[in-house]
């Protein structure tokens, strides 16, 4: 019915032993549990219009296209860190297929929940 | 609208009855996220944010969240619409 459920169909398919749990479904987010302790919180309107919000203890970190930040060289797509800011995004690409950029993003929190090894200290 | 419903079968009138209820969820559910924030529609949501007139965070989130739940409501009515044409030809 929507671009989420199957969104979540495939990302239970291709990660059957990286998520916690079933993928929750609500009616404007996907919440994905991984199984190294992040919660993602998927909004995906369209292929070039998504925001992608993660959790691991204390950290929120998050990937969005808010087209804001005209200086970076991933515009309008950018990464929120950890720390509170912000850069390019060393993951997505809008326009790309949403199962392709979340399998990637999947994979890139489930190896560094910060992804803090992909950004400039 | 009883007797609609007395001439289908129970599992077609309970889809027609759970995509009604889905389908007006979601149309309220969007405009109670248009109204919080004074805004017709998406677009002019997404301008505020561009103009610096609302925070970017959760601004973006709540103006993907009313798209998702637009997208999804056509979605519901598209199928309430099939169920209803199968009901009528019972």
């Amino acid at each position: 019915m929507s671009l989420h459920i199957e969104l979540g169909a495939t990302l239970e398919q291709a990660f059957p032993d990286a998520l916690d749990g079933p993928i929750e479904q609500k009616q404007d987010v996907m919440i994905v549990r991984l199984s190294n302790g992040v919660t993602l919180d998927v909004r995906y309107a369209a292929p070039d219009a998504y925001s992608l919000r993660w959790r691991h203890g204390e950290a929120e970190s998050g990937i969005d296209t808010a087209p804001l930040h005209r200086g970076l060289a991933t515009f309008p797509n950018h990464f929120h860190d950890a720390a509170g800011r912000v850069v390019a995004d060393p993951v997505t690409q809008p326009g790309a297929a949403p199962e392709a950029n979340l399998a990637q993003l999947i994979r890139a929190l489930l190896d560094d929940p910060t992804l803090g090894s992909r950004v400039a200290p | 609208m009883p007797e609609f419903f007395e001439s289908i079968d129970f599992e077609l009138a309970t889809a027609i009855e759970e995509l009604a209820r889905l389908s007006y969820e979601l149309r309220e559910n969007r405009n109670a996220i248009l109204a919080a924030h004074d805004v017709a529609d998406e677009a002019a949501l997404l301008a505020r944010i561009e103009a610096g007139e609302a925070d970017e965070h959760p601004t973006y989130e709540y103006y993907l969240a009313a798209r998702i739940l637009a997208d999804t409501r056509d979605a519901a009515r598209a199928a309430l619409a099939e169920s209803l044409q199968e009901a009528n030809r019972t």
